[in-house]
């Protein structure tokens, strides 16, 4: 009787087989181990980004960041005599001592309404003689029910009449900078309105009273939109805004505040830096959350400059394994301040 | 077979498990490309691509950069600039590129360009003040447009750059071209109102003895005696006045006084009786003047000269609220005594504060209505006070007549443009600004007038007019403005040349070129028209001031380098490399300063190679030369991952 078993050669076939098999199966299951670990890690990272990504489009379109109806509103308090971006028209409108409302509808600034019209001078300069006349007195600058200026060499002329005058023009623009900011008057003025208005002759203009601009330091004539923000930046500060480069935060110094990016010479980087550090909104995503998972924050600046309103978002990621951060970086389209505020009732009724 | 069972598992594993990866991947580029389509889209309707340091006006088409591809409104030449965030990718790497049914090498073969996003990102901020950022991962998505561009409108009238816009009330506008300090051996100007063969008429020398400035109302309109007249109101000439005193506006301004603005206001009454006997009674001597005049009803002049007469009218009158008080001055009146002037009476008057704010407030309602009842009309300037879309003509090349031709000024080179069309004719065209001496509706120029040779397209049969064919406000369906951009997503920078690549090749549009000029009596010729980096005798530095030009100028112009990285030799993988990491801050053209300029400007065959992005670029922007590990010589193949139609407009808007 023969005994039937296995040859050496085909144990030794049966194990390196058997041995093949099992690193072919432990290498798959290590790639599929790999696999599906880099999956999850991307699934996660893609929903963070993604929520990233959505966070900034709703901020951008909601404005929470700087006037949650939920939580904080510093930014519908009053700054002495003036509002802040999210302050109720009727609350400030009433302390500017503007005698008309503001006026917002359509309509109100067609360019077929005399009323609407600017009716000053361009030419003039805060300081230069007035040679060109008091502009002033032609419907300028005399609102309606209250008394002419007194304008040193020419004395108190009689207000125009109503056909003539150009007061409610003139009251809309005075009265938005005090009320809203830099940034709240050129969200809510037509595009090609002129930054600057007559007022009482002081210090700072020309004896015929232009112009009265509205910040300390800018140009000191009338303007349009674009050279009015050529080299300047005007932004808008969240309602827990970071302290900034050049000093503590203050909101309502931060919401008047412009910044010169002057094209042609000189670096002014640290300007930038000092805009973007004040004005930006920065929302870390899910502060608390497993180790493993990357840190994700959505960040948002929104300016005004050469005519151009801007929200830049970054949604930027950091890996927990690595350190590595990496940004995406995208502009977006939002809802106006105006429609920001009209959303919350704080342009009356 | 258990052999087998176990290679198909293990197989099967290999394969499937990977694709879970890739979904994910896939994932994220459609997160990319979303935020990015919204981008660009937001930057295409909102940004503001104002370039202020162009020439706008010429002596034809083909000399203005008006008439440019690079001043279209199409999206990828908007957003495709230094500024704005989309960059091409240069063409040497996007042939290397595979996709779904070659659309990419279609794409590219239809004369398209792919793009890629600017690690600088955008928003109109000056580049060296954008801090540097981490890697932009996005970088990894290129995207094409896809579909024709169409017929958009042309952004201004190539020779006239309409409109124009003054305050209202002014005096007439008083226009310098070059002063006097830029005179050359000779007095002979460096400007261009003598660019022209034939001298301009009207030319004077109230800046200091150059011969170079004028009135524009004044030889606007050519053979219109009234505007010629009108230089009274700016200034009298010796002996025109009675009693030997200066009159008008420059007199005034040059010693102001109440005797200087009274002869000032004298001189404006003066022009409105020249325009006709009695023509503007009702504004000078209105029955009720606490009402405005509110059209062009009550005169039977022409309502561009109401308009004009009024602007200087008013202008003249307010400033004499400088001199005279109200109480016991204007408020009870100022007696305005007649001044003969050129053997004519100016109109006496008792000036009142009254009639200074009527004048004031007919003025500005004149303007206002000529602008909006006549925008084809420009024989009145635009208050500056107002400027509204509408100012703005609407133009459009007509495809389907033969098209003028011309030599390119400062060379022998012909050059062809298409006829223009507009919806009504322009009336009172007249002259430019620029060009005051070149009648553009006249026979003195060589494709002038409205003939055959002439700008305007040529009359259609049935109506006599090209009209016909204009098309900007026709109606027209959603999908004629439809385009779609396409989202790829590809590691295009792993290649050892993504960023020594040359850049895609430059539309020649996108270089900026000075319109016909002379230099002390020399007209300039080709190449110095082209040459924006020298610094030229008198204006210095008469270079572009290329950060307004946004759309023009290579794309990638703050990431270029301004040396071969393949080391002396030319060569790539010759030994003598910039090395892979380098930095190479100082090897960028940047936009740091005006000393920086000359590095991609003129025609030295240096600033040529570096406009053109023949060394590459920093196109990730870390201030460092990068070489991926792919050679060249490998295809890649790029993932479509989306698409998403846009609204193709064909004007120039903004949006905010």
């Amino acid at each position: 009787m023969t005994e039937r078993a296995f040859t050496l050669l085909e144990l030794m076939i049966a194990i390196a087989i058997g041995a093949v098999i099992a690193g072919m199966v432990i290498a798959a299951a290590r790639m599929a181990s790999d696999c599906v670990t880099a999956g999850n890690r991307l699934a996660i990272e893609n929903q963070l980004i993604g929520a990233g990504v959505l966070a900034a489009c709703d901020e951008i379109d909601s404005w929470k960041a700087y006037d949650d109806p939920d939580g904080g509103q510093p930014l519908r308090a009053m700054s002495g005599p003036r509002g802040l971006p999210f302050t109720p028209l009727a609350q400030t409108w009433a302390a500017a001592g503007v005698a008309a409302a503001w006026d917002g509808g359509e309509s109100a600034w067609s360019m077929h309404n005399p009323r609407a019209w600017w009716r000053g001078c361009m030419a003039e300069r805060a300081g230069s003689d007035p040679v060109n006349g008091f502009y002033g007195v032609s419907g300028a600058s005399v609102p309606i029910g209250e008394p002419a200026p007194t304008y040193a060499r020419y004395g108190t002329p009689p207000q125009p009449p109503p056909v003539l005058s150009g007061a409610w023009q003139h009251d809309m623009v005075r009265g938005l900078e005090p009320a809203l900011g830099m940034y709240g008057l050129i969200d809510y003025l037509p595009a090609n309105a002129i930054y600057g208005y007559y007022g009482a002759p002081n210090a700072w203009t020309t004896e015929g009273g232009v112009p009265h601009w509205m910040t300390v330091g800018a140009l000191p004539a009338p303007q349009a939109l674009y050279p009015a923000t050529y080299n300047d930046v005007f932004s808008i500060v969240p309602r827990n805004p970071a302290a900034g480069t050049g000093g503590p935060a203050d909101i309502a110094t931060t919401v008047r505040a412009r910044w010169q990016t002057w094209e042609g010479g000189g670096s002014l980087a640290a300007n930038v830096r000092d805009l973007i550090d004040r004005n930006e909104h920065r929302d870390v995503l899910m502060p608390i959350a497993p180790a493993h998972w990357p840190r994700v924050s959505a960040r948002i600046v929104r300016t005004i400059h050469k005519a151009y309103f801007t929200n830049a978002c970054t949604v930027a990621w950091t890996s927990p394994l690595t350190g590595a951060t990496s940004e995406l970086r995208f502009t977006g389209f939002g809802t106006t301040l105006r429609g920001a505020r009209q959303s919350r009732g704080l342009d009356g009724p | 077979m258990s052999l087998v069972i176990a290679t198909t598992a293990v197989v099967t594993a290999a394969m499937v498990f990977p694709t879970g990866v890739k979904a994910q991947q896939a994932a994220r580029f459609r997160l990319y490309a979303a935020s990015k389509a919204m981008e660009i889209c937001e930057r295409n309707a909102c940004a503001n691509v104002a370039n202020p340091a162009l020439d706008h006006e010429a002596c034809a088409p083909w000399d203005v950069g008006y008439t440019y591809r690079s001043q279209s409104s199409d999206l990828e030449t908007k957003v495709s600039g230094h500024r704005f965030g989309m960059h091409p990718l240069p063409v040497t790497i996007a042939r290397r590129l595979d996709s779904d049914e070659d659309e990419i090498q279609r794409l590219l073969d239809d004369g398209g360009y792919l793009y890629y996003f600017a690690a600088t990102g955008g928003g109109s901020w000056r580049e060296d003040t954008v801090p540097q950022s981490p890697p932009d991962d996005a970088q990894r998505v290129i995207v094409g447009v896809q579909g024709y561009a169409q017929n958009n409108a042309v952004n201004a009238f190539p020779l006239k750059a309409w409109p124009y816009s003054v305050p209202y009330p002014s005096p007439p506008t008083f226009m310098i071209h070059g002063t006097g300090d830029v005179a050359g051996p000779g007095g002979a100007p460096r400007g261009r109102c003598e660019f022209l063969p034939s001298a301009p008429a009207g030319l004077e020398a109230w800046q200091g003895g150059a011969g170079v400035s004028y009135l524009w109302e004044a030889v606007s309109q050519p053979g219109d005696a009234d505007l010629v007249a009108s230089r009274m109101v700016f200034t009298s000439k010796a002996g025109e006045s009675a009693d030997g005193l200066a009159y008008g506006y420059k007199p005034y301004f040059d010693a102001p006084s109440a005797e200087s603005a009274t002869r000032y206001l004298q001189a404006a009454l003066w022009w409105c009786e020249r325009l006709g006997a009695g023509a503007l009674a009702d504004f000078i001597a209105p029955s009720d003047a606490t009402r405005p005049i509110e059209d062009f009803s009550r005169s039977s002049l022409p309502p561009h000269k109401q308009v004009l007469a009024l602007r200087y009218l008013a202008h003249a009158g307010l400033t004499m609220t400088r001199w005279f008080p109200y109480a016991g001055g204007l408020d009870d009146g100022v007696a305005i005594p007649s001044a003969l002037l050129a053997g004519q009476p100016s109109p006496e008057l008792t000036l009142t504060h009254e009639l200074i704010v009527f004048w004031h407030a007919t003025s500005l309602h004149l303007a206002h209505r000529f602008a909006a009842s006549y925008p084809y009309d420009w024989g009145a300037p635009r208050p500056l006070e107002r400027a509204i879309m509408t100012d703005y003509p609407l133009f459009e090349y007509d495809l389907f007549a033969p098209p003028i031709g011309g030599t390119i000024a400062g060379s022998t080179t012909h050059a062809d443009q298409w006829r223009l069309l507009t919806p009504q004719p322009v009336k009172n065209l007249g002259r430019s600004m620029s060009y005051p001496g070149f009648d553009i509706d006249n026979a003195t120029w060589t494709i002038a007038g409205g003939g055959a040779s002439g700008i305007w397209s040529q009359g259609d049969p049935t109506t006599g007019s090209g009209r016909t064919r204009f098309s900007l406000c026709a109606p027209f369906a959603a999908s004629e403005r439809c385009r779609q951009l396409v989202f790829w997503a590809v590691d295009w920078m792993s290649y050892e040349d993504a960023e020594t690549a040359p850049s895609a090749p430059v539309d020649a549009s996108k270089y900026p070129k000075w319109a016909p000029i002379q230099e002390w009596g020399t007209p300039w010729d080709f190449a110095r028209m082209m040459n924006a980096a020298g610094s030229g005798p008198g204006w210095s530095p008469d270079t572009w001031v290329d950060h307004h030009l946004h759309t023009w100028r290579n794309p990638e112009k703050q990431l270029l380098y301004t040396r071969d990285m393949a080391g002396p030799d030319g060569v790539d993988g010759t030994g003598d490399d910039v090395g892979t990491g380098s930095d190479v801050t100082t090897d960028m053209v940047g936009n740091t300063d005006w000393s920086s300029f000359p590095k991609d400007q003129g025609a030295a065959p240096e600033p040529v190679r570096v406009f053109n992005g023949l060394y590459g670029a920093d196109r990730n922007f870390n201030h460092r030369l990068d070489r991926g590990p792919l050679p060249r010589t490998t295809r890649l193949r790029a993932q479509t991952i989306g698409r998403w139609n846009y609204y193709d407009t064909r004007v120039h808007v903004q949006l905010r």
